[in-house]
């Protein structure tokens, strides 16, 4: 600047840079960037080194006299510009907003990103919250191998061999050679176990832990085990779980008890639950267990709307007036009841083969197919689907 | 068992409930009643008709015409049966009449003649098995009623599923005497009389017994003069009723009784038997019999046999022989009655694979008191239907008189199993009920004897049964144990059972399906585990099954993934090709020595894209970081820090994996967990899969040791941490846990000072022109964090660069700008 500034130029030019500045701001909201053209205007007149300052700076060489008179127009000035670069900064702001939501929605139809979510086997499924039913009654999980000794197959479970009783479960041998380890697998030694065979059930766990430990014990024992045969109704291997309770006293009530708990807990509290007297060798007396039909709820009647759902697949849907269809369930047959269980009072023999006195223990065995226990729950129709594993299978268990 | 409703109905007082209930009734005392037909179902309108001419037709040479009276009109009826005769009364369908099989009978001209009706055989009535012509229904049938007045018709037949310790309920009489101990009502048994219509000329036959311990009785009663031929319609009803085919009128008797009384029964021709005799001996080695079903059996020297003085002529309580049997020749029969001890039965019927109605009963146990009255019954029943004369005494050769046996029940005791106070004299009216004799009894207890029907019940606790089932079980209360605090289980089975649940959450947060799979596997793909062509590994050597039901479930599976890679096939099939399944199962092995194993395990494969196919994905393959990442996931869902665990390239052991992308997966202390990577392409080959499927197993009980399902809190830092890359180039041969271990290892100036490496997470690993030739770049973004306080710039630079001179001690490595 030429000379020493006046009062008088120094008011005229903070004057003709407000008025600048308000000419810049308002051309600037016309722009496509309004933030950054404001922000650039900002620095011209109130940056460190802008217009304004500068002028505030060179303040020091006026009088004492007229710095004040100065001053004040300075701070008037740059308050008028920092307000109007506010003001037009929100302005801007309230438009860009404006226009990002006046914008064409996104497709919302699209499909989201897929999760794989994976997929638990019904049968694992359903075994794990059956077991998860007795782990609520104080039961432990235990288990044996799937390989094992006609002496804990058969012969500890009061089934000496050629008793009809082997008829009723057909066996996979083991081709011979090889020895079943004579010890049980928590290196206990056992009794000389006997040709080698898959075992036909989860008894010989009973035998194992019982060897094992001494009364009282409270077990259940899910697992894999084998019969010779196979069709629409059988596969040669499937899954029982197991249960033992022995203590003292421990009575038929008490089986029946824990069995209406399961049953109740398990497929619903109306459930209601039966013992049909039968025969196993190694329980007496022995029980057939049914429990109320899971679909008609006990009545043996079909539901209208079950039949309903299958007459659409026939393409003549629902014809008006129609009655509802009053057949047996097809589920239990018309019965009204499910068999899915065996059970008994442990048959002295048994505590006597693996050193229990009868006199002064008693206890309880059940055992439960699983699979048909899955069926029933998912409503699934052809065995033979459970292990053929495929995809399209396992993708209606979620 | 089939139980025919009317033929029971003669052994009970009293009228019988409907079907079903009785149905109901009996299976809830404990037998079950698989269910209910009819016989003879279906023939309304077919009715008693007589043959009042009978002539032969003039156009054809096997037809008669015959005329015949209905009860109400006389007819023409032509007709085809060679036993066809006048007088004879016969089942006649007019036309209209629907027969089994859905034929209708029409009035129709045959050669000229016009036919009003169908003279019927027991064949074309559907009721049994008889191809030698009409059903003659005798003299006494009623001519015009309906035939089920002849003849009992669409009469219910229960079929009784006796569980093998029932015996006693093989019969119609032993079904009724449970009916009457059920319904609390009488049994009504049928008698006869010992009686001799002749004295023999001494000596007609001779019973000798050698094995007394396999045959303790033997009874032989002898008829002559029987003339063999049909048995009466009502005997054949009954027996076709209960599913036995009738044979001719001695056969016949036999099986009748066995039905009535449970007792097996065998009719020899007594002058087909050489020198009249008998003799019950073990079989010689090398003898041979022809049995009754015509085949030829090689007998084994522990079967035993009934024989003549020269050969054996039946195998007993089994099948009889061809060579001496009943035959329309026969009029003097040998009716044999005997008890054979149930395990030889057994043994000799598996080993011939022979199971008889005979068989059936003399291995669950015989009545061994019954013999003589079996034996008599059907002397009387023969003499009724075919004629003939009782020829003497019975032959009762009884080497070990049975001795019944005696049990005592304390009546407490019942209520102490059952849990549901029963009255002593409840308890015993139910037993007497059921046969049993009271020999003592005070106030805690009686001593009973056992009836002989019922050899099994040899101890109180089957007493307690009989009590309990009579009763009814529905009676029993329902409780629970009220003094039991057991738990005891077994830890091992508990333990593995939480962890297969917790590696299960892990596979399903991985998107994998579980599968359930047999525990079988084929032979070929056992091959296909060696690691070359002649060479054995431990899972090339399976368990084989004796009696396997197929090729392809030979042998035990070796390993879980065998069955898994039998999943993708399967799977494949189906345009299904991208697969992640995993299955929690055994596989099974066996040492030098012999001795089985059956380690659980968890296995998975993924195969196939890696995220499912979708817009916004790009379809890139799984691969083997895939796979660990999800062995890693499932460790640590364990609580075992992957970080802690070893992935080292596997030696020869794995021959079923591609030799350069596979690892050991090793725990802290170096032991084995479990394996994983790419299958080799020779086991895709065996299972026709495309390469780059990935697989992994994990031993349930190496992890269960090292499994901590408990963790425990160690605290959050307080202080923010100080974030900083690193980008090192190293030789290609140095393993990035290699450079993760010196980066986490603490350093010494950091130590002092407080601060450590939380956590350094490789973020790029590069290869290429930019880092030049066997080099790669590998980038960490470390968090350094002190638990004191907030770090400064400068602190951390400081031990940032202690790190780096200590990397590029160690491994050369240099930084990447």
């Amino acid at each position: 600047m030429e000379g020493r500034p006046t009062p008088e130029s120094m008011l005229e030019a903070l004057d003709s840079a407000k008025r600048t500045a308000l000419a810049l701001i308002e051309e600037a909201l016309a722009e496509e960037d309004p933030a950054g053209v404001l922000e650039s205007i900002r620095l011209r007149f109130l940056g460190k080194k802008g217009e304004v300052s500068l002028i505030l700076k060179s303040m020091g060489s006026l009088s004492a006299e007229a710095r004040p008179a100065v001053g004040q127009a300075a701070n008037a000035t740059r308050d008028a510009i920092e307000s109007a670069l506010a003001r037009a900064k929100d302005t801007a702001e309230g438009a860009a907003l404006d226009r990002e939501l006046r914008a064409p929605p996104i497709d919302v139809s699209l499909p989201g990103r897929p999760v794989e979510l994976g997929r638990r086997h019904p049968v694992s499924r359903t075994g794990e919250e059956v077991v998860r039913v007795f782990e609520r009654m104080g039961f432990k999980v235990a288990s044996g191998p799937e390989i094992e000794g006609d002496f804990y197959n058969f012969e500890a479970l009061n089934i000496p061999a050629e008793h009809p009783a082997r008829d009723m479960q057909d066996t996979f041998y083991l081709a011979s050679g090889h020895p079943v380890a004579a010890t049980l697998h928590d290196g206990t030694r056992g009794p000389e176990p006997g040709e080698v065979l898959l075992r036909t059930h989860t008894s010989p766990v009973q035998v194992r832990s019982m060897l094992r430990s001494p009364p009282p014990i409270r077990i259940v024992c899910p697992g894999k085990v084998y019969r010779r045969d196979s069709d629409l109704t059988h596969t040669p291997m499937f899954h029982q779980i197991e249960g033992l309770w022995v203590d003292r006293q421990v009575t038929m009530a008490d089986l029946k008890g824990t069995l209406q708990l399961f049953a109740t807990s398990f497929f619903g509290k109306d459930t209601r639950v039966r013992l049909r007297p039968s025969y196993f060798q190694f329980t007496e007396p022995s029980a057939e267990v049914d429990v109320s039909c899971t679909l008609c709820g006990g009545s043996g009647a079909s539901r209208s709307e079950m039949e309903g759902h299958e007459d659409a697949g026939q393409g003549n849907g629902s014809i008006a007036g129609k009655p509802p269809q009053t057949g047996p369930c097809k589920t239990c047959s018309g019965t009204g009841w499910l068999e899915i269980l065996g059970a008994g009072m442990v048959d002295p023999a048994v505590f006597e083969a693996v050193g229990y006195d009868p006199d002064t223990w008693s206890g309880f065995a059940f055992g439960m197919g699983i699979d048909r226990v899955a069926m029933l729950r998912y409503r699934i129709d052809d065995l033979r689907m459970l292990f053929e594993n495929d995809a399209r299978f396992l993708d209606q268990f979620p | 068992m089939k139980v025919f409703l009317p033929w029971l109905r003669e052994y009970l007082t009293r009228d019988l409930p409907e079907p079903s209930e009785l149905a109901e009734r009996l299976t809830f005392a404990g037998l079950e009643v698989e269910g209910i037909e009819e016989f003879g179902a279906g023939l309304a309108g077919v009715v008693v008709a007589q043959v009042e001419l009978c002539e032969p037709h003039p156009e054809a040479d096997r037809l008669k015409i015959c005329k015949v009276f209905d009860g109400v009109s006389k007819r023409t009826v032509v007709c085809g049966a060679p036993n066809v005769r006048r007088g004879m009364k016969v089942p006649l369908a007019p036309p209209g009449t629907r027969l089994p099989g859905n034929l209708l009978v029409e009035k129709r001209r045959v050669r000229g003649v016009e036919s009003a009706g169908m003279l019927l055989s027991a064949s074309e009535l559907g009721l049994w098995d008889d191809h030698s012509g009409l059903l003659d229904l005798g003299p006494k049938a009623p001519v015009g009623s309906a035939l089920h007045e002849a003849l009992d018709l669409s009469e219910p037949v229960l079929e009784i599923a006796a569980t093998p310790n029932r015996p006693d309920a093989l019969s119609h009489v032993g079904v009724a005497r449970e009916i009457a101990a059920i319904t609390n009502s009488s049994l009504r048994a049928p008698t006869a009389r010992i009686r001799r219509d002749i004295e023999p000329s001494a000596p007609y036959a001779k019973v000798v017994i050698d094995e007394p311990e396999r045959c303790t009785r033997y009874v032989a009663q002898v008829v002559e003069g029987v003339r063999i031929g049909m048995s009466p319609p009502w005997l054949c009803a009954r027996l076709a009723a209960a599913g036995i085919r009738p044979i001719n009128n001695v056969v016949d008797v036999t099986n009748y009784v066995l039905l009535e009384l449970g007792h097996p029964l065998h009719a020899f021709d007594l002058d087909l038997l050489a020198e009249s005799t008998i003799v019950v001996r073990l079989a010689k080695e090398g003898e041979v019999i022809e049995t009754l079903d015509e085949v030829e059996r090689k007998l084994h020297g522990s079967d035993l046999v009934i024989a003549d003085a020269a050969s054996p002529v039946a195998i007993a309580g089994v099948m009889g022989g061809a060579s001496s049997e009943v035959t329309k020749e026969t009029t003097r029969v040998l009716i044999e009655s005997a008890w054979f001890e149930p395990t030889g039965v057994r043994r000799t019927a598996r080993r011939h694979g022979l199971h008889s109605e005979s068989s059936h009963r003399f291995e669950r146990g015989a009545d061994p008191r019954i013999p003589l009255q079996a034996a008599t019954r059907a002397a009387s029943l023969i003499r009724k239907i075919a004629g003939g004369r009782v020829v003497g005494l019975p032959i009762d050769v009884h080497p070990r008189p049975f001795e019944p046996l005696r049990v005592t029940l304390r009546f407490a005791r019942t209520n102490e199993v059952l849990g549901l106070p029963i009255r002593a004299a409840e308890q015993v009216a139910i037993l007497r009920r059921l046969g049993f004799k009271v020999l003592k009894r005070d106030r805690h207890s009686v001593e009973l004897e056992v009836p002989s029907f019922r050899t099994e019940m040899a101890r109180e606790i089957d007493l307690i049964e009989e009590v309990a089932r009579i009763h009814g079980y529905d009676s029993i209360p329902a409780t629970l144990p009220r003094r039991s605090l057991a738990t005891a289980g077994e830890e091992k089975g508990q333990a593995h059972f939480d962890i297969a649940s917790r590696l299960r959450d892990a596979a399903a947060a991985a998107g994998c399906r579980e599968v359930v799979n047999y525990s079988f596997m084929s032979e070929d793909e056992i091959a296909s585990l060696a690691p070359r062509d002649g060479e054995v590994s431990r899972e090339a050597r399976a368990l084989m099954l004796s009696n396997p039901l197929s090729k392809d479930q030979a042998a035990m599976r070796t390993t879980v993934m065998v069955s898994l890679l039998a999943n993708l096939r399967h799977n494949r099939r189906f345009q299904r090709g991208d697969l992640k399944l995993y299955e929690i199962g055994r596989a099974y092995l066996f040492d030098e020595l012999g001795v089985i194993s059956e380690p659980e395990r968890f296995a998975a494969l993924m195969t196939g894209r890696r995220r499912p196919l979708s817009w916004t994905t790009d379809g890139t393959a799984v691969d083997f970081y895939d796979i660990k990442g999800l062995v890693e996931a499932a460790l640590e869902r364990v609580g075992i820090d992957p970080a802690s665990c070893s992935f080292e390239t596997k030696g020869d052991d794995l021959p079923w994996l591609h030799p350069t992308s596979a690892c050991h997966v090793a725990g802290p202390e170096g032991e084995l967990l479990g394996w994983l990577g790419e299958i080799h392409p020779r086991v895709a080959g065996t299972f026709e899969l495309p390469a780059k499927v990935f697989v992994a197993e994990l031993e349930m009980e190496a992890i269960s040791r090292r499994a901590r399902l408990l963790p425990t809190y160690e605290g959050v830092p307080r202080f923010p941490p100080v974030l900083r890359d690193l980008a090192v180039v190293v030789d290609d041969s140095v393993p990035a846990a290699r450079v993760r271990q010196l980066l986490e290892a603490p350093l010494k100036e950091a130590a002092r000072a407080g601060v450590n490496v939380a956590k350094a997470t490789l973020f790029d690993v590069y290869t290429g022109q930019q880092v030049g030739e066997g080099k790669r770049s590998l980038a960490y973004a470390i968090q350094y964090q002190s638990s004191d306080r907030t770090l400064t710039d400068s602190e951390t630079m400081e031990i940032h660069e202690a790190l780096i001179r200590r990397l590029q001690h160690e491994l050369g490595a240099q930084l990447r700008s």
